[in-house]
């Protein structure tokens, strides 16, 4: 579905991605996990145009997207949930979700897609009127995650969806990732809770300074002595 | 005499609002100074001049093709001299080209109008009607109108209409926006036109009300709407309103109870005092809300 192969991305004359080769199927979940400055929330920049790839190439079903502008990107069916979540916060809860579904033109069914992720989730729906900004933090992340859903997408790119939330808003997070997941839609997780990410996922790849470092199944490097070394803590 | 003085005070105010909302928005979608806000403007009301003075065109007809014609000479003035430096490491460097664009248009209108200051013909009837005793003119009554009816609209807009929430959203966050697959370019062209009809309809009125302008209004109209905007709280609609109506209100005041010589310095040290207590403006948001 999606396939990336070789990009170079760099800020002015710093290099932060080299080389990087990735792919996800349909309806596939797939962890990219590395530490803080790996270059992750880059990559997925890059596959959604904000950042442009200085070489390489971005295939998304038989298009070539490299260097396309986001609000292109979109259209052809990819959303980006960015890190550090990102809401309108002067807008409300419900026009941040009308914003999301700014390509859609089928006015009745964004309607229905409102009303469906107020059920998914309902303290966005108590909270319709009230402004994005004066949501709690894990409140903004379920608004980012549905404003990303949308625009219907095909493949979702989430990005530190858990980062600074309370341990069981983590775990409802999850909960709504592997929904999704069963839902059809293909996502890219980028998570720094590597043990949940791995779980959730049966496909990850590991990035370390602008380069991946391996990919391989998610059960085997949970038990993988370098990775249980460098990113679960555990000696 | 306060009542009639009051009156004049908050058409003008509200002239000042139209010009000042323009100017706001673009500060509040790029972070620029806009300094050829005011030149605009000057240029469309002068366009307006010679369709009325020159060419006898129906009033109506002529206030609109004015206003369109400063719509497109601001998005061209984006296009040309600021689109390209919107990554520019430095804010300084789109305030430079800024300025050179309004020397650009503020010269080429002397050369086609001059610099003397022309009779601008009257929009409305030279009439006036007497309310509960006191007497107000039909055009004070007609400009104010205008300027509700444009403002309201454009609120209107700005909140129920799926592009006037992809303007607020795009003035927020720009990267964001374009994940969400609202046009930037397209949206920030669609901000300059609307601040330049805006700033021409208040500059025709202004011109009109007072059956007056000339090429030098362009810099103290940029000044103005600077100035309105800031002690408003600049970016915010409502703070255009309110620095335009304290503007317009405290002008006409001291230049009828001071001196008109007292106007700019009373001006200024109103929008020295509001910032000293608020440095923000009156409705200006700190960047509280980001987590």
């Amino acid at each position: 579905m999606l396939k990336v192969e070789g990009i170079h991305t760099q800020y002015g004359r710093i290099k932060v991605l080299s080389d990087v080769s990735f792919e996800i199927n349909p309806g596939e979940i797939v962890a990219l996990i590395g530490t803080n400055g790996a270059g992750k929330s880059t990559f997925l920049k890059t596959i959604s145009g904000l950042v442009r790839p200085t070489l390489g190439r971005i295939t998304f079903m038989d298009q070539e997207i490299q260097g396309v502008a986001p609000e292109k990107i979109v259209l052809a069916g990819i959303a980006h949930v960015p890190e550090g979540r990102h809401v309108f916060a002067r807008q409300t809860v419900l026009t941040n979700l009308q914003i999301g579904a700014f390509i859609r033109k089928d006015v009745d069914e964004i309607q229905k897609d409102i009303e469906r992720y107020f059920k998914i989730f309902p303290i966005l729906g108590e909270r319709r009127n009230q402004l994005a900004g004066t949501l709690s933090g894990g409140e903004q992340q379920m608004l980012a995650i549905a404003r990303g859903l949308m625009a219907r997408p095909k493949l979702l790119l989430l990005d530190e969806p858990s980062m600074g939330l309370a341990p069981f808003l983590v775990n409802e997070i999850f909960r709504i990732i592997g929904q999704l997941h069963d839902q059809g839609i293909a996502i890219v997780l980028v998570e720094q809770n590597v043990k949940k990410a791995l779980k959730i996922t049966r496909r990850a790849y590991v990035m370390e300074l602008g380069k991946i470092l391996y990919h391989g199944d998610s059960k085997e490097l949970i038990a993988d002595d370098r990775v249980r070394k460098s990113y679960l803590g555990e000696t | 005499m306060l009542t009639e003085v009051l009156i004049v005070g908050v058409m003008v105010g509200a002239i000042y609002s139209l010009v000042t909302i323009g100017y706001s928005m673009v500060y509040g979608i790029l972070k620029l100074m806009n300094f050829a806000h005011g030149d605009v403007y000057i240029f469309g009301t002068l366009v307006c001049y010679t369709l009325l003075a020159k060419f006898h065109l129906n009033p109506f007809l002529a206030v609109l093709a004015a206003a369109v014609s400063g719509g497109l000479l601001a998005a061209l003035v984006e296009l040309i001299a600021y689109r390209r430096l919107r990554a520019a490491q430095h804010r300084m460097i789109s305030m430079i080209t800024a300025l050179g664009a309004a020397y650009v248009i503020q010269n080429s209108s002397e050369l086609r109008w001059g610099n003397q200051v022309l009779s601008f013909p009257s929009l409305f009837p030279n009439q006036s009607v007497v309310f509960f005793g006191i007497q107000i003119s039909v055009t004070h009554i007609f400009t104010l109108c205008v300027a509700v009816v444009v403002i309201v609209g454009f609120n209107l807009f700005l909140k129920y209409h799926k592009a006037g929430k992809a303007i607020l959203c795009v003035s927020e966050d720009i990267p964001t926006s374009s994940l969400m697959g609202i046009p930037i370019n397209r949206t920030i062209s669609v901000v300059y036109f609307l601040g330049g009809v805006f700033g021409v309809l208040g500059g025709v009125l202004y011109s009109a009300s007072y059956n007056a302008i000339s090429i030098s209004m362009g810099f103290r109209g940029t000044i103005i709407a600077f100035t309105a905007a800031v002690i408003g709280g600049i970016g915010s609609l409502g703070g255009a309103l309110i620095g335009g109506m304290i503007l317009g209100l405290s002008e006409n005041l001291i230049s009828v109870y001071v001196s008109s010589s007292y106007k700019d310095p009373i001006t200024f040290l109103i929008l020295i005092s509001i910032l000293l207590i608020r440095p923000t403006g009156i409705l200006g948001s700190t960047e509280s809300g980001k987590v």
